[in-house]
């Protein structure tokens, strides 16, 4: 007996139990089940009643989402306490040692991206009766089209698109790009012609993706790839959203003219940032060979972007110096308050960007679907602490 | 065929406050002023409605967003005539409508330039207390580049009417205190502007 409990124990909190679960589709749309059951083992000469893994079997245009958890009426306010755990039998942030006292758990604040698999642990104190354990327990989710996705992926394919007609329009060669690159390291002023603005978006896109690619090899081809869109979008994304209160409230400073004008100089901003970013890509890739978990890699990560953010501010105050250095640094915090405001939470949305392979889809996810905000989280992590 | 004014406030407002002592322009200037601030109120309502957009929503909150921008405005003018020739700034009623109507549009085109970022943390964000903290920041930063211009426009009328340049202007200070409390009151008094969201 001992030795298939030690057996027992040796499966359920080693492997994923994937065997103890089944699918139960209900009627109610795209929300869905899984059924699971409830099995004793031995951990540390206690009784524990772990169930199997439920598991969501998602494609690359799937969007899920962790419902709740429905448990049996009988095992409410008997003094038990539960836990959740991911597919390695690690405790799911938020849910350790939680008192059981109602038969529905809020699964909604689990992203099922990064954890497409879940198993419920319940712990009953000394003294207590031991719970049924021929029920079944439920864990609902929600599955369906990835329309986020979708329209993001076909935005983006026109955005190229397009760019291209222009760029063939315009006759714009890979010679044109480094010309323009090297004077925006020099600091050069560019007409406001679009010709420039198409150049300056190629050098952009370009250069940001010399970064994505050293970074995205920490995992492999299938993260280079996310990161070179990835990081284009970021870039021209934040702007694109930011680019119309930095003209009218540096106008109203008195520092502006045209949008076009301010566009090729934001433009030329993201460009400076874009080269800094692709000269500390040997950096990056050092950081990989060395080499570095992923946390460190992420923390590098964060570090040489913000680097490079400098840089692109202070090229941004060199080019406004012109009308006076107070205006200047006030026009400059102005543009990263506004435009580093966007890019930190359009950041935040299009995570992950070292990622980790997901060990049941074998992949890294494009996105995590149900990001929150940057802002709140942050807090929230703070006021954990 | 005359430049916008709105373009003018961008470009050059020196246009603008030159305009105050040539009534013949001010029709067509606050005109278009006044286009421009319902204009910016309304379009901003329109993106604090994206968070529970429903088409009655939409239409609620461009009408309340007017009200807040328009009804402050006017409670507090004759509190702003009396503090200013108290404090010494010598201005017409005439010209201080003038000015306010020019603030109430520099808020306006602030308010249409936060619309795609407001939009944008909208869109993305699910928690109530963010979007509360953010529509009131950005409502706050476009009062006071309106009370920036106020105030330029105050030391531009000192100084055609005295040699003292800058008198008086820091009564807009203590006048901004109160416009923010009567704010605060007439939003609530407007009702919920976010519907409960279960």
């Amino acid at each position: 007996m001992y030795i298939t409990l030690g057996l027992v124990n040796l499966l359920f909190f080693t492997q994923p139990s994937v065997l103890q679960a089944k699918e139960v589709t209900s009627a109610q749309g795209d929300s869905k089940s899984v059924l699971v059951r409830v099995i004793p083992a031995q951990l540390d000469h206690h009784t524990v009643y772990p169930t199997g893994h439920a598991v969501l079997a998602l494609g690359p245009w799937d969007a899920a989402r962790w419902e709740e958890l429905r448990l049996p009426e009988s095992w409410v306010n008997q003094g038990y306490y539960f836990e959740l755990w991911d597919i390695e039998n690690s405790i799911i942030p938020g849910f350790a040692s939680k008192k059981l006292e109602q038969s529905t758990i809020d699964l909604r604040s689990i992203d099922a991206t990064i954890y497409p698999a879940l198993r419920l642990v319940l712990f009953e104190p000394a003294n207590s009766l031991d719970p049924v354990v021929n029920v079944p327990v439920y864990f609902q989710y929600s599955q369906k089209f990835n329309i986020r996705l979708a329209v993001f992926a076909a935005l983006i394919i026109l955005a190229t698109v397009l760019w291209l007609f222009v760029a063939w329009w315009q006759k714009i060669s890979f010679l044109d790009i480094w010309k323009i690159s090297i004077a925006v390291l020099r600091g050069q002023e560019t007409p406001s012609h679009t010709r420039q603005i198409i150049l300056l978006v190629a050098v952009i896109v370009g250069w940001s993706g010399v970064f994505g690619a050293a970074l995205g090899s920490f995992i492999g081809v299938i993260q280079i790839i996310y990161l070179l869109i990835k990081l284009p979008v970021l870039l021209l994304g934040a702007f694109l959203f930011s680019v119309l209160s930095i003209w009218v409230l540096s106008a109203l400073m008195g520092a502006a003219t045209s949008l076009r004008r301010v566009m090729v100089q934001a433009l030329g901003v993201l460009a400076s940032i874009s080269l800094s970013l692709a000269a500390l890509s040997p950096l990056v890739y050092f950081d990989i060979i060395l080499p570095q978990h992923h946390d460190w890699l992420l923390i590098s990560a964060v570090f040489y972007f913000g680097m490079a953010g400098v840089m692109g501010a202070l090229r941004l105050f060199l080019w406004l110096s012109q009308a006076g250095r107070f205006k200047a640094l006030f026009l400059v915090t102005l543009w990263v308050f506004l435009y580093g405001g966007v890019l930190t939470q359009l950041g935040w949305m299009l995570r992950p960007w070292v990622g980790e392979t997901d060990p049941i889809q074998n992949t890294v996810p494009f996105s995590r679907l149900y990001s929150g905000n940057v802002y709140v989280e942050l807090t929230h992590a703070i006021l954990r602490l | 065929m005359k430049p916008f004014a709105i373009s003018q406030l961008l470009k050059n407002k020196q246009v603008i406050y030159a305009a105050i002592k040539n009534p013949q322009e001010w029709n067509r200037i606050t005109a278009e002023f006044l286009l421009m601030a319902i204009f910016g109120a309304a379009v901003y309502g329109v993106v604090m409605a994206t968070y529970a957009p429903t088409w009655n929503h939409v239409l609620e909150l461009s009408w309340k967003m007017i009200v807040l921008l328009f009804g402050p405005i006017a409670i507090c003018t004759p509190a702003l005539y009396v503090f200013g020739s108290i404090r010494g700034i010598r201005i017409s009623l005439s010209e201080l409508v003038y000015l306010l109507v020019g603030a109430l549009a520099t808020t306006g085109v602030v308010l249409v330039s936060f619309a795609p970022i407001s939009w944008f943390f909208t869109w993305t964000t699910d928690s109530l207390d963010f979007i509360v903290a953010m529509n009131n920041f950005m409502i706050g930063m476009a009062l006071v580049f309106g009370i920036f211009f106020l105030g330029k426009g105050f030391i531009v009328v000192q100084q055609q009417h005295s040699a003292e340049k800058r008198g008086g202007v820091d009564i807009l200070f203590l006048w901004f205190i109160l416009l923010i409390i009567v704010m605060i009151q007439m939003a609530g008094k407007l009702g919920h502007w976010y519907p409960m969201v279960s």
